[in-house]
């Protein structure tokens, strides 16, 4: 590969906090990695995780998921039912050999514009590390 | 159970057979208004799960026929879906199919209030392809090892009684019934029996079988699991596949009217194929392989009870069954649940723990 590898991650990131965040971190002009395409979800267990499969199968580098710290979702339980929900899925991930790094999930509050930047530029980094998503090279899924 | 169970002995020659003429007694007797078990069709070469009321068409009852056809826990499903509307019914299945019906009825789909299970060890089915096609009759399925599905021969739980009533007889046992709870003892009681015997040399025998299973599961889905990792070596195991979707159909987890992975839900427009098709140089159609089996993988693992339907469905040799025992293994272990054995233990995806799964670095998900 002669160009150097720009990962394509999608952030889904909840309303009430980690997408606050990711504004605040822009608003003070922190470093948040442009591989990133946030996509705002109501709550991260609003995420249905086969969006997530479905992100990766077709071709993304990475799935950040960023909720609300245990105890501050802002529907009272979503975020644990979304932690388990991925735990689950990056078993299935694990248990086949298909690279569950390249899934994360974090807990983001809508003040920490700076963990936001953090975050974002630590999983840039290690999907980096990991290299394109192998079935961006592949005919047949 | 704190205490050891006790059991009643049959004195029978005909292993899980001796069960007919008590089930006969049971209902007889008007404390149960119907059974429901695997019965020889009328033209004796298959076997069906029928509702019997009359005690007398219960002599065509096979309790454990060689193949498994539709699965217990989904003809249980077909019954009692919408409630069991009072009915009584002593359901005659393997243990498998019992765990099907059991997380049925976790997932709302099976109402076991008026259901009294009936188990037994189960020596396996044999591959319903090779039955179908006649090279194995019912006379001359011996339940060797070699003859039975892969995955029973990996089967550690083929013995579970997760009955309210089970029967043991595996490995030359004399026939003994054995209530694992209040119904159980009921239906015990319907039938005549008392539950006066020892079971400790059932116990024993059980638990070496189960070690000896859960050893050789370990081996094989080990073997299975470095031989699919990856996606390369992942879509060698798929490669067949011919996106029928039977699997899922045949499964009794598998009770969606329209499944979220279903081709038709997921057609891109030629112009996207063709773009990826560019990028890739080419692409395989229907494109939906991966995400299907890995789709179900997610909804459903965690409630597989390694019963092997879809892979009897199979009509392109797929070991899907095995795939999924391998990824269910995982998950299920990794929520310290096994589908199927604890009717009290909620499913893990609709209960959670306030601190749990964050690793020492603080996140693992
Ligand atoms: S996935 Fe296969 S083995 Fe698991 S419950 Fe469904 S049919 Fe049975
Ligand atoms: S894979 Fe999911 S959507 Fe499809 S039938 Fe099974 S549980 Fe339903
Ligand atoms: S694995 Fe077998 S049964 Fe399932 S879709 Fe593929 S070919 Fe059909
Ligand atoms: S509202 Fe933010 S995770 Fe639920």
């Amino acid at each position: 590969m002669g160009e150097m590898f720009q990962p394509r991650i999608v952030g889904f990131l909840c309303n009430w906090c980690s997408y606050a965040g990711a504004d605040l971190a822009g608003a003070n002009r922190l470093n948040v990695p442009s591989s990133i395409t946030p996509i705002k979800v109501m709550c991260s267990s609003r995420l249905d995780p086969t969006l997530v499969l479905t992100a990766l199968l077709r071709g993304a580098d990475g799935v950040l998921v960023a909720g609300c710290h245990p105890g501050d979702c802002h529907y009272g339980e979503g975020n644990y039912y979304a932690r388990r929900r991925l735990y689950l899925l990056k078993e299935v991930l694990a248990a086949l050999g298909l690279e569950e790094d390249r899934l994360s999930l974090e807990w983001i509050s809508a003040s920490e514009g700076k963990r936001f930047a953090d975050v974002a530029s630590d999983f840039d980094r290690r999907i980096r590390e990991l290299g394109p998503n192998p079935i961006r090279k592949r005919g047949q899924t | 159970m704190s205490e050891a169970p006790r059991g009643a002995t049959i004195q029978s020659e005909e292993g899980p057979r001796a069960l007919v003429p008590l089930l006969a007694r049971a209902l007889e007797k008007g404390t149960s208004d119907a059974v429901l078990l695997p019965l020889r069709t009328p033209g004796q070469d298959s076997y069906a799960f029928v509702l019997v009321k009359d005690p007398r068409l219960l002599r065509q009852a096979d309790p454990l026929p060689p193949v498994q056809t539709v699965t217990g826990g989904r003809a249980l499903s077909s019954l009692t879906r919408h409630g069991g509307g009072g009915v009584r019914i002593l359901a005659v299945m393997r243990p498998c199919e019992a765990r099907g019906a059991i997380e049925l009825s976790k997932l709302g789909q099976v109402d076991l209030k008026d259901v009294t299970l009936i188990t037994m060890d189960c020596p396996g089915t044999v591959p319903l392809q090779r039955f179908a096609r006649g090279d194995l009759r019912p006379s001359a399925v011996g339940f060797a090892d070699q003859d039975i599905r892969p995955i029973c021969q990996v089967c550690d739980l083929s013995c579970a009684a997760v009955g309210d009533l089970h029967l043991g007889w595996g490995e030359g046992l004399a026939p003994i019934l054995i209530p694992m709870d209040e119904r159980g003892a009921e239906a015990l009681l319907a039938m005549g029996l008392r539950a006066e015997g020892d079971t400790s040399e059932w116990r024993t025998t059980v638990s070496s079988r189960s070690q000896e299973r859960r050893e050789r599961r370990e081996e094989r889905l080990g073997q299975l699991r470095v031989a699919s990792s990856g996606l390369d070596n992942l879509m060698v195991r798929l490669d067949s596949c011919i996106n029928c979707h039977n699997c899922m159909r045949a499964c009794p987890i598998c009770y969606c009217r329209v499944c979220a992975f279903d081709i038709r839900r997921q057609e891109r427009s030629a112009n996207e194929v063709l773009d990826l098709a560019k990028a890739r140089g080419s692409m395989r159609l229907p494109m939906d392989t991966l995400m299907f089996h890995l789709g179900r993988m997610n909804h459903m693992s965690l409630n597989c009870v390694s019963c092997g339907a879809c892979e009897d469905a199979c009509p392109a040799g797929v070991p899907i069954a095995q795939l999924f025992a391998m990824v269910s293994d995982r998950t299920q272990s990794a929520f310290k649940y096994r589908a199927g054995m604890d009717r009290q233990q909620r499913s893990p995806l609709i209960t959670f723990l306030e601190k749990e799964l964050e690793g020492e670095d603080g996140q693992r998900c």
